[in-house]
């Protein structure tokens, strides 16, 4: 789970959309997550505003991380390298 | 889980998401009318409840006729 929230980490201030668990999805910047993967999304659109209408007067929102299913980005922006080595390194630590 | 759309001031919060909110109103969605505002009053919602926080752009949120917006009101959370 720590691994899961500094890889978070890494990719604040990037656009980043958020499908929840009802099915709503969010795109904004990503502004800060906390270890419960709470996610701060700043300059928010909704992906289908005509069905979603209900985030119209909102700029920016708090989500809370336990209604998140899930969390798209750009490939460009995950080193996926790093995040094997990561997991890898994760995985051992747990066995020990 | 049942999602309200609530609006009130945010008078307290904590790591649990625990919210306390005063003047509450909630925007009843639905397809066949428009938008019902339900005054509520004062509440104390438990974290668990909550999906998402956000603050109201009250200039934006004028201009919009929420008597026009008809919208099925949005989904249950299924964890």
């Amino acid at each position: 789970m720590l691994l899961i929230f500094s890889f978070f980490k890494t990719l604040t201030d990037q656009v980043i959309t958020v499908e929840l668990k009802n099915d709503l999805s969010i795109t904004g910047t990503l502004k800060s997550v906390d270890q419960f993967l709470n996610i701060r999304l700043d300059g928010i659109s909704v992906e289908d505003p005509e069905r979603h209408p209900h985030m119209l007067a909102v700029k920016n929102c708090f989500i809370r991380g336990s209604v998140v299913r899930y969390v798209r980005m750009a490939a460009r922006s995950v080193d996926t390298t790093l995040l094997e080595d990561a997991t890898r390194r994760e995985a051992k630590e747990a066995k020990k | 889980m049942i999602l309200l759309s609530l609006q009130g001031k945010l008078k307290g919060y904590d790591p649990r998401t625990n919210l306390i909110l005063a003047d509450c109103v909630e925007r009843e969605y639905s397809l066949d009318q428009g938008v019902e505002m339900i005054p509520l009053g004062l509440y104390m919602i438990k974290g668990d409840n909550v999906a998402l926080v956000a603050e109201l752009d009250e200039e934006k949120d004028s201009t919009i006729d929420y008597t026009e917006i008809k919208a099925e009101p949005l989904g249950e959370i299924h964890h």
